[in-house]
């Protein structure tokens, strides 16, 4: 049954299946949130960008979620958890833009090139980068074995490869 | 002492921040911790949270699994990332049966149990309750008598057990080891590690405010616990501080390099030549 | 004392309008019950606690001769007493009666499986009647009470409290812990919505009470122990030494002036100091010196100085033991301590202060004798940032709101503006603005009038600065931009508590508390002013903060039933108690090792020991029924037979 609200700037309407979704895994649901705005007032990206989490959640609450995983202000949040360590109600905005951020991975929408990197630098090697010799002050390239350091297991097996490819390919 | 435990470095560490690795292993030698290396060090997920949780959760506790597989109850993990990976990664699995499954499924593809997995510790539980503040305070003797700015950093600050518990700690260790480490305003400001992957700009000057703030202070380095912030801070300081055209140069340490230098570990063995940043003025101490 | 005759049962079964009936089908009952043996009567109606309900019952009684009673409805703690008496209005003993709880217990947690409900619901009335038959007559008693009262704290609610107590003629026991009687009242500057000078109303009252014929006034005084007799409750009291005698004292002050000690004032919220030797505050009751024994180093500059050879440095702590009727508990509240809080972890500014600091500056008999200045330099401020809700509503710390902090902020500010001019800027960072009651919307209306700032939005970052001011980043809502504050002093509404020792008290009085903390009433709508213990009263904060018009609402409401009952000189005992076959007794004292309440003793009779129970003190646990290995001891009401034939039934 349609929802009696509607959004009349975007004429969208609330979508409580997205929401379910969006909202399965945090701990404490956007619905608690009692617009005290000290979110923003301490976001790390306001700043500087145009993230506004209490908005965010306040979006969520009502169910209006379609714009925002498709936003650029998702990709504006700098994780810093200060929104997560300082909400009176225990609701974590950088969780819900996690959230929003995997379902916009999840249909294939645009996503920040070094992300994409660091995936294709973990499938092939395990790590999120590539390893690089260390430059000391007087500019020598110096690596772990030239300094004596026990050589490291790094990788991930086969198996965890494929565990990984099917946790990532079911969005 | 006799402790014995395994150890899981981080992306950063394996693939270059000697500074971070060296510093680690003396101190841990030089207070009579042994650290084993855990088999199969990967990525702990962390940038993969943005693509899907699930998948970050697994590579999180995937550690966690390995090394009570090798016989430990202990894992230590000296990156304040990677140990917020791993705890928040346990939380969200008593949380949701689904996840929970999901990640079973996926250990069980190297035969590992999603119930058979090691507790996560970090480097203040090392120092403060496998060590003691009392035996890293002997072994400072007089102390590095250093005034610095501390940057706890995002997420050693905002792990699970609360700021004011992490400031205590970090207090506590300051006191042994003979740091004065004041209040300044923006101590607690995010340096943009985590933001560099999505807006590089805005994250340098976020890097460049901390160091800005640093130097306002009018203290004499900065110490952070954390690769990504040492990344930030250190290795991109230049570009940073010119983000905010802010002039200066502020020396960075790792909170294990200033506790080496305070036991009397040399600069060679706590990586020092590794930090990019000004350290001249405080290596030569005590 | 079984009853000789045939068992005539009447059966009773209520719809409770659509809460019983739209889950169970009472038809069905009704026809399932009306098949036992024994029950004569059994009807249904919508509404069987209303007038006509009640009259059915009666009707049935006399005209089938009824000589037993069940009644299906609600739960007994919301109707047993009504239906006790509609049976003794019929001729009924009252305790040959039984409820069947088929509302709670049934209709409302099985709404989804009517079936079940049903099944269910034919099993409990089934029950009831299988111990009906087999209940005794009993009689409820009158125990008598000692017509005296102890009323614990001496703020406002607990003055309050004694003061109506005494004029109804009532001997009361003013215990308050502190040196003097006031409490949070007289710290205060001025009262909201009037701002009334608050000691100048609250100090003819403190005046009153001290000297009130029907009030003893025991100041550093604690509670050490309370246990319940006959009569209501024995108190041991402890009376802290003041190492002054009260009875030469003037009050003049002249000690203080010597001594060498300074440490921080309790009354100035830590923000003056006070010497080892004090007297708390200007219009203290009593007005006497008291010294501090922790940090006191007796040089005795004080005794060689007192005029009056007041100073006793040999005076004793004493015990009292009061015997009253019934207690008042008025001990307050405290305040949260919100250095815990992530964004107050790294903050450790003089200039950040607490609302209950801030009245210690505005109040002229204060630290700075009423100027507003900036602890750090004594400077006034410029710039005042009120932070409400800091604690509060905050599931971090306290889950609940305060009651009184908006009010509060409202408050200071306007002072603030009218001590410090209109240049100076005021602001009050809020989450929601809460000023309810008379007179509070036009006194928010007046501090917008007056310039007062009002910021829809919570601040993130308090931060102090080298200068001493403190910057605060805060998002407004009404305007949507990110605001930064720098403000000379900031002001915390800090979260309202218990205060320090309650959790201890609330257990020595076995006086249950909620998840919050604070002191249970018996009924949250009906009965805000008693507990659920007879003889146990709540008034003021204690209960939850509360603001001082509804303290001393709240404080009559406990003294006037305090006094109802003291006045009547008796209370009605249930006749639920244990009593003991003492041909089957054979004296070990089991039962008295494990009675809570000092109710069962071993007694000499005819040369043995017997165990003998105090019905008034008999709070019909079974504890002594279980204990007891010769099963000489039963339960009236609860009896082995009567539980075992309900077990027998709900087996089937």
């Amino acid at each position: 049954m349609a929802s009696s609200l509607t959004d009349l700037m975007t004429m969208a309407k609330p979508e409580e299946g997205l929401k379910a979704k969006l909202t399965a895994l945090v701990a404490v649901k956007p619905d608690a949130c009692l617009q005290c705005a000290r979110c923003t007032s301490g976001c790390t990206a306001f700043r500087l960008l145009e993230l506004k989490p209490h908005e965010i959640v306040g979006s969520a609450r009502l169910g209006f979620l379609e714009e925002l995983v498709s936003s650029t202000a998702i990709w504006d949040c700098a994780l810093c958890l200060k929104c997560a360590e300082r909400c009176p109600q225990g609701i974590s905005a950088a969780e819900l833009i996690l959230a929003l951020r995997n379902e916009a991975v999840g249909r294939g929408l645009e996503v920040p090139e070094k992300l994409g990197a660091i995936l294709m630098s973990i499938m092939e090697r395990g790590l999120a980068f590539e390893p690089r010799k260390a430059i000391t002050r007087d500019g020598r390239a110096v690596d772990r074995a030239d300094l004596g350091l026990p050589s490291l297991d790094v990788g991930l097996s086969e198996g965890a490869l494929t565990a990984l490819m099917e946790l990532l390919g079911g969005a | 002492m006799g402790i014995e435990i395994p150890v899981f470095w981080g992306c950063r560490a394996i693939t270059g921040d000697l500074a971070f690795e060296l510093s680690i292993r003396s101190v841990a030698e030089e207070l009579g911790v042994k650290l084993s290396d855990l088999r199969g060090q990967a990525c702990c997920g962390e940038p993969v949270r943005s693509l899907s949780l699930p998948a970050s959760c697994y590579l999180a506790l995937r550690p966690l699994a390995l090394a009570k597989e090798g016989g430990h109850d202990l894992l230590f993990t000296p990156c304040p990332k990677g140990f917020y990976m791993m705890t928040w990664s346990l939380e969200l699995i008593s949380k949701s049966r689904e996840l929970r499954e999901k990640v079973s499924k996926a250990l069980g593809a190297e035969g590992l149990g999603i119930s058979n997995l090691a507790k996560p510790i970090d480097l203040m539980c090392l120092l403060i309750e496998l060590v003691g503040p009392e035996e890293l305070s002997d072994a400072s003797g007089e102390g590095l008598g250093l005034r610095a700015a501390v940057h706890p950093g995002c997420y050693f600050l905002r792990s699970v057990r609360g700021a004011h518990v992490r400031l205590w700690e970090l207090r506590t260790v300051f006191k042994a080891i003979g740091v004065e480490a004041p209040y300044y305003p923006g101590m607690l400001d995010c340096c943009g590690g985590s933001l560099e992957l999505t807006r590089p700009d805005a994250a340098l000057t976020l890097a460049g405010s901390k160091l800005k703030a640093a130097l306002d202070a009018g203290l004499e380095c900065l110490i952070v616990l954390c690769p990504s912030c040492f990344h930030m801070l250190d290795g991109r300081q230049e570009e940073a501080l010119a983000a905010v055209g802010a002039k200066g140069r502020m020396p960075v340490l790792y909170l294990p390099q200033a506790i080496g230098l305070a036991i009397g570990l040399s600069t060679e063995k706590l990586g020092l030549q590794f930090n990019r940043s000004p350290i001249e003025d405080i290596a030569g101490r005590p | 004392m079984r009853e000789v005759g045939e068992l005539r049962i009447g059966v009773f079964i209520c719809h409770c309008g659509l809460n019983i009936a739209s889950v169970v089908d009472v038809g069905r009952v009704k026809e399932a019950i009306s098949a036992l043996p024994g029950v004569v009567v059994c009807e249904d109606y919508p509404y069987m606690c209303s007038e006509p309900g009640q009259e059915l019952i009666v009707r049935r009684v006399r005209e089938f001769n009824l000589n037993r009673l069940v009644v299906a409805s609600c739960s007994p703690s919301m109707h047993e007493p009504t239906f006790r008496e509609v049976a003794r209005r019929a001729g009924l003993n009252p305790y040959l009666f039984e409820m069947a709880n088929i509302r709670e217990h049934c209709s409302w947690c099985h709404s989804h499986e009517p079936e079940k409900a049903t099944e269910k619901a034919i099993d409990l009335v089934k029950m009831a009647v299988a111990k009906v038959r087999l209940l005794e007559p009993l009689e409820a008693r009158k125990a008598p009470i000692e017509r005296s009262a102890l009323v614990l704290g001496g703020g406002i609610a607990g003055i309050t409290a004694a003061l109506d107590l005494a004029e109804a003629g009532i001997h009361v026991y003013l215990v308050e812990r502190s040196p003097s009687i006031g409490g949070h009242m007289a710290m205060l500057d001025k009262t909201f919505p009037t701002l009334d000078c608050s000691l100048c109303i609250l100090t003819p009252k403190m005046v009153d009470v001290a000297r009130h014929p029907n009030v003893e006034l025991l100041t550093c005084s604690e509670v050490l122990e309370a246990t319940r007799t006959e009569a209501g409750f024995k108190v041991k009291v402890l009376k802290r030494a003041r190492y002054v005698d009260e009875s030469k004292c003037t009050g003049c002050g002249i000690c203080t002036e010597h001594c060498p000690i300074e440490v921080p004032s309790e009354f100035d919220a830590g923000l003056g100091p006070r010497k080892a030797i004090y007297i708390p505050f200007p219009q203290a009751v009593p007005k006497v010196a008291v010294i501090d024994q922790e940090h006191c180093i007796k040089c005795g500059l004080c005794r060689l100085a007192c005029e009056a050879g007041a100073i006793d440095f040999n005076q004793e702590d004493r015990e009292l033991e009061l015997q009253v009727g019934a207690i008042i508990v008025a001990t307050g509240m405290g305040l949260l301590d919100v250095g815990t809080l992530p964004e107050l972890a790294a903050v450790r500014s003089p200039n950040v202060i607490t609302h209950l600091q801030l009245e210690r500056l505005l109040s002229s008999s204060g630290p700075t004798g009423g100027r507003v200045i900036r602890p750090s330099d004594g400077k006034e401020p410029r710039s005042v940032a009120i932070i409400t809700c800091v604690g509060s509503r905050d599931e971090r710390a306290n889950p609940y709101c305060c009651r009184i902090g908006c009010s509060i902020a409202v408050k200071q500010a306007f002072l603030l503006k009218e001590r410090l001019g209109p240049d100076t800027e005021v602001f009050i960072c809020f989450m929601d603005l809460r000023a309810y009651g008379r007179g509070l919307e036009a006194f928010y209306a007046r501090a917008r009038e007056e310039g007062v700032k009002f910021i829809r939005g919570s601040p993130s970052d308090i931060e102090p600065l080298p200068d001493g001011s403190i910057r605060l980043t805060v998002f407004d809502q009404s305007t949507g931009k990110l605001l930064e504050v720098v403000a000379d002093l900031v002001v915390l509404v800090v979260g309202l508590t218990p205060p320090p020792g309650f959790k201890d008290l609330a257990s020595k009085l076995k006086m249950p508390v909620g998840p919050d903390g604070f002191a249970l009433e018996a009924h949250p709508k009906l009965r805000p002013a008693e507990t659920p213990t007879k003889g146990l009263f709540i008034a003021g904060c204690c209960q939850g903060p509360k603001d001082i018009v509804e303290t001393t609402s709240h404080a009559s409401a406990a003294a006037m039933k305090a006094a109802s009952m003291l006045l009547r000189g008796y209370i009605v005992v249930e006749p639920f108690v244990a009593s003991v076959d003492e041909e089957r007794c054979r004296g070990c004292g089991r039962c008295e090792e494990v009675c809570e309440f000092g109710a069962i003793r071993l007694e000499e009779r005819d040369g043995r020991l017997v165990a003998r129970v105090n019905g008034v003190l008999c709070e019909g646990c079974g504890s002594c029924a279980v204990k007891c290995p010769t099963g000489a001891i039963r339960v009236h009401g609860f009896t082995r037979e009567q539980i075992l034939a309900q077990v027998g039934v709900a087996a089937g």
